[in-house]
């Protein structure tokens, strides 16, 4: 099969739904709404307009969140039918990131309710009644036959000992994360070279964006012996090394760390994040490597439509919608004004 | 309809104190174009009205929040009509502000009590799932064991029930009493999920549990548990169901104070914008702008009474000035009107294209679509689109467009006796299945090929292209552009060289391709056009009166490589304009093809004569396809030769359209 016949049909298609991604003029009209309910009404007429219904109904912003959630599966699931062999199998293992976050939030309910003795009903309600033997389960074997057979069982079933002896989920998610990202690079490299060398940089930043998540906790953490944090990061051979990368991190020099992470021109900081509080400019430099992924892909939907470089780029952005929509509907719920909301994008 | 509409210009002085009455009048009327009127010079003049205003994005921002919650309502709240609040003062926007405050407030408040009731319904409704997965007790030995329900029988004080009944309230589980009480104590059986026992056992702990079996309780546990739940969860639901009651009470109640405010907030914002173009003195209010002719009687008598009498009101025509562009076609007209506009405004004073537009459009739609059937379809689409539009208020200006060639295409599907691929009438011109699929030989029918097909729409064309040089002509006769209109390419030498050279293509045809006019004839009819063209670069120079910087032989030289660019654009062009009507043909034979597809592999279904379902099937699908690929197709190939050859012969799209400050402006 050629590539204009893999890829004709798909690339047509998705380049005509982002054509209708949430234009700057709609998403400006959300953030100038004054409440909740009237940032709904700019959604009309949009791939979104069955959110207002959603939240008439039950008047729960969980449950438009739920919503999105699963517009999120459904972007990987559409693709799936018009994909085959190595390209299929890359963007399974792209999806298993949505998976796992579900899994690893249901971990964590499980978590807050068997070991914190913390209430989850609310936050459980729009979770899959595929987690509701998890949730149940009263201990470590218990976790592990409820979650089955599934893609990720057996690491669950090893470190759900251990999370109930330190009290962390931490280990039990970073293992999850790595498994995810092993699974990712087995696909990239099944893929043929050109179409490998055309996601290759998306998988970096998805990599580098990991990476400023995972140090951001262990900050969060406290002090980290510099050998053990390492470890946490996840190596793609990128310019920087973990192990250089956290030294960077434990000198506190963000600048250095900013150049180490990713060395790429959309990646220069801004001025103003530097003086604030090492959090901040965690999250100033997660928001610059996102920011560097979207540039990236509309740069890709512009160049060979033929390749899996126009899937990838249309779950990135399509995804960074998702993100977008929930980020101001969230935002007008929690009261945010206009400054703030477009602080928080 | 025929042109543009006329217009002329309004000077108008009045009073600083009769400056709201003649803003709302003007308002009222809606007709004035306002234009920003320059320093006068030697005055001391500032811009807009001295008249108190507020904040004009404040308004309006204000007012299209009102339009946004107005939608909220199902169907949307009217907004009414603004010219009701003339002459009341300008709300002020800040007290606007804070009513809307308030009612946006107290909508989120019925959302955020309905998502409390919602969370206890969804904590009901997982109770339900889970006990429900589990089945009745009474088919299994044991309610608890692999399941995800979790049981606990015993009892607690009887002084203590009501409230160990409040704290389970919030939570996803039941308790189910036995009746009566023993050494005051009352037996119950605790239904929970498996997830909450840490929380359950604490609480019960708190009330003084203890742990027995409860046999009986059990033996009930399923039914009874069953029927708490649905108890419960039909309290919620009429809870939920009043919720959604209050807040379309609390919408509907608001609808006449929104209403007003809208209409306040409208005007304030319209005047402030009309009164942002005028030009004031200490004590006097100057205002300008365009209007037209036939409504200049009609301001000037409602500026007079206004300001009664006090005021000066002077017309001018349009000379050097260039007015807006009105173009004033019967509402029937106006999905074509958008068209022309979607394109570029005309210059003022030019035929509006609109009319021509209107039929050649749908002349060509119709020649590529020619099918009652199809046509119907699109025309009920069509219809039913324009209902929806009306219903929401929203624009129509498509599907009122997909109506008309709808009938278009009806209307050709009579001429071409074609009715979803089926002769079920005789064709009033020519049968175009026979045609194209050449079954017409020996019969009365004069159109009996795919070339006489091509034939009609290159003629089709020609006349086309002929009304494009027509308007072209009329346009500059207008503008008393005599050069142009004599030695311009789409002038009378471009019409004459276009006249010609059809004669000479139809001469060559006619002799069945062997034979061109004499040479004489040829001289005559193409060669003195061809050599009038070469003046119009000189002319046009020497009219100019610039002074030549390059000598007589750069000149020279210069006129004659725009002459021979002139020649090669002209002959090159029109022959490509015209055969570029040939794709009416081709698509309507595309159309015709596909439908005689599709009808054989129906037929080939079943061979021995007659439809099968999967043959019917076939025709189905085949049909659907054929309107959506070919009604795409058609649209935007009309719209192709309207904008590309018929407009590129007189189209000049340098007016700016006419945006007079109205009340019955919708943005």
């Amino acid at each position: 099969m050629s590539k204009v016949q893999e890829y004709g049909y798909l690339s047509a298609k998705l380049k005509a739904r982002m054509s209708s991604f949430i234009s700057e003029d709609r998403k400006n009209q959300i953030i100038q709404s004054k409440s909740l309910q009237e940032a709904f009404i700019p959604l009309r007429d949009s791939s979104f307009e069955d959110l207002e219904g959603i939240y008439n109904a039950t008047g729960d912003i969980k449950a438009v969140e739920a919503a999105l959630t699963d517009k999120e599966t459904q972007l990987f699931g559409a693709l799936f039918p018009h994909l085959h062999g190595s390209a299929l199998a890359f963007i399974q293992a792209l999806a298993q990131e949505a998976e796992l976050g579900t899994l690893k939030f249901a971990l964590r309910l499980w978590f807050d309710a068997r070991v914190r003795g913390r209430p989850i009903d609310d936050r459980a309600a729009y979770l899959h009644f595929d987690y509701d033997a998890l949730l149940a389960a009263g201990d470590a074997q218990g976790v592990a036959k409820a979650l089955g057979k599934g893609s990720y069982s057996s690491i669950v079933a090893g470190k759900v000992a251990e999370t109930l002896k330190t009290g962390s989920l931490f280990e039990l998610e970073t293992a999850l994360d790595r498994s995810y990202f092993d699974g990712l690079f087995l696909a990239l490299e099944q893929l043929p070279p050109e179409e490998a060398k055309a996601v290759r940089e998306f998988v970096a930043l998805e990599v580098d964006i990991y990476n400023i998540t995972c140090l951001l906790r262990l900050k969060r953490f406290g002090n980290f012996p510099a050998e053990r944090a390492a470890g946490y990061l996840i190596d793609f051979g990128n310019s920087t090394s973990p192990g250089d990368l956290f030294a960077r991190y434990e000198t506190g020099n963000f600048t250095a760390l900013l150049a180490g992470i990713a060395g790429r021109p959309a990646a220069k900081p801004e001025s103003s994040g530097l003086r604030d509080t090492d959090m901040a400019k965690f999250a100033l430099l997660e928001r610059i490597l996102r920011r560097a992924r979207v540039e990236k892909a509309k740069k890709i939907r512009g160049k060979n439509p033929f390749s899996i470089g126009i899937v990838v780029a249309y779950l990135v952005l399509a995804r960074e919608e998702l993100s977008l929509v929930k980020t101001l509907l969230n935002a007008k719920y929690y009261g945010f004004d206009e400054e703030r909301t477009k602080n928080a994008l | 309809m025929m042109f543009t509409v006329p217009m002329k210009h309004l000077n108008a002085a009045v009073l600083q104190k009769d400056v709201p009455a003649v803003t709302e009048e003007l308002l009222r009327l809606g007709s004035l174009d306002a234009v920003s009127v320059g320093g006068l010079e030697g005055s001391r003049t500032t811009p807009g009205a001295r008249v108190g205003g507020q904040d004009i994005q404040r308004l309006s921002s204000a007012r299209k929040r009102i339009e946004g919650l107005m939608r909220l309502a199902n169907p949307p709240l009217p907004r009414g009509d603004p010219a009701t609040y003339l002459g009341e003062d300008p709300p002020l926007i800040a007290e606007v502000e804070k009513r809307l405050d308030a009612f946006a407030a107290r909508l989120q408040s019925i959302r955020q009590r309905q998502a409390e009731v919602q969370e206890r319904m969804l904590k009901v409704l997982d109770l339900k799932r889970q006990v429900e997965a589990q089945g009745d007790q009474k088919r299994h030995d044991h309610l608890s064991g692999s399941s995800l329900v979790a049981m606990k029988s015993g009892s607690v004080p009887e002084a203590g029930m009501k409230s160990l009944e409040s704290a389970f309230s919030s939570l996803p589980a039941l308790i189910l009493k036995d009746a009566g009480s023993s050494q005051g104590r009352i037996s119950i059986l605790v239904v929970s999920l498996k997830r909450d026992e840490e929380r359950i056992k604490e609480l019960l702990d708190r009330f003084g549990w203890k742990a027995e079996e409860k046999g009986a309780l059990r033996s009930q546990a399923y039914a009874d548990s069953i029927k708490e739940i649905e108890e419960r969860k039909a309290g919620l639901e009429k809870i939920l169901e009043n919720f959604q009651n209050e807040y379309a009470a609390a919408v509907s109640e608001k609808a006449s104070d929104l209403a007003r405010d809208w209409g306040r907030l409208r005007v304030a914002e319209l005047s402030q914008k009309l009164n942002s173009g005028f030009r004031s003195t200490e004590s006097v209010c100057l205002i300008s702008g365009w209007i037209p002719r036939e409504e200049t009687a009609d301001v000037e008598a409602g500026i007079k009474k206004a300001s009664q009498g006090r005021c000066y009101v002077e017309w001018a025509e349009p000379e050097d000035s260039a007015p807006p562009v009105q173009m004033k076609n019967p509402s029937i007209l106006a999905p074509f009107q958008a068209l022309v506009t979607n394109y570029g405004i005309p210059g003022y004073g030019a035929v509006d294209p609109t009319p021509f537009v209107a039929v050649a459009y749908l002349c060509m739609f119709g020649l590529m679509f020619g099918d009652a059937g199809h046509g119907a379809v699109l025309a009920v689409l069509g219809f039913a689109g324009m209902t929806r539009a009306k219903r929401r208020g929203t624009s129509d200006t498509l599907v009122r467009l997909i109506f008309y060639c709808g009938l278009a295409a009806v209307a050709a599907g009579f001429l071409f006796g074609s009715f979803f691929g089926f002769k079920l009438f005789p064709a009033l011109w020519f049968d175009y299945h026979r045609a194209v699929l050449g079954q017409t030989t020996g019969g009365a029918q004069k159109i009996g090929s795919i070339y006489d097909i091509l034939g009609i729409t290159i003629k089709f064309g020609i006349g086309v292209l002929g009304t494009g040089f027509l308007i072209n002509w009329v346009n500059l006769f207008r503008r008393k552009e005599w050069r142009a209109l004599a030695l311009d390419k789409a002038g009378l030498a471009g019409g004459w060289i276009y006249a010609a050279g059809t004669y000479v293509a139809f001469y060559f045809v006619d002799h069945e391709y062997r034979s061109l006019p004499n040479l004489g004839t040829l001289a005559l009819i193409l060669g003195i056009p061809t050599l009038l063209l070469g003046l119009n670069a000189p002319l046009a120079r020497a009219m100019r009166r610039e002074k030549e910087k390059q000598g007589v032989l750069g000149l020279a030289m210069e006129f004659l490589m725009e002459w021979v660019v002139e020649i090669l654009e002209v002959y090159s062009g029109y022959l490509a304009n015209t055969l570029s009507f040939m794709r009416v043909a081709g698509l309507g034979i595309a159309h015709v093809s596909l439908m005689s597809a599709f009808f054989q592999i129906a037929r080939s279904i079943h061979p021995q004569g007659g439809f099968s379902v999967a043959g019917i099937l076939v025709l189905i699908m085949g049909n659907i396809l054929v309107i959506g690929l070919e009604g795409l197709s058609a649209g935007i190939q009309s719209l192709r030769l309207n904008y590309y050859e018929f407009f590129s012969k007189y189209f000049d799209s340098t007016g700016r359209a006419y945006a007079p400050v109205s009340l019955r402006n919708i943005d």
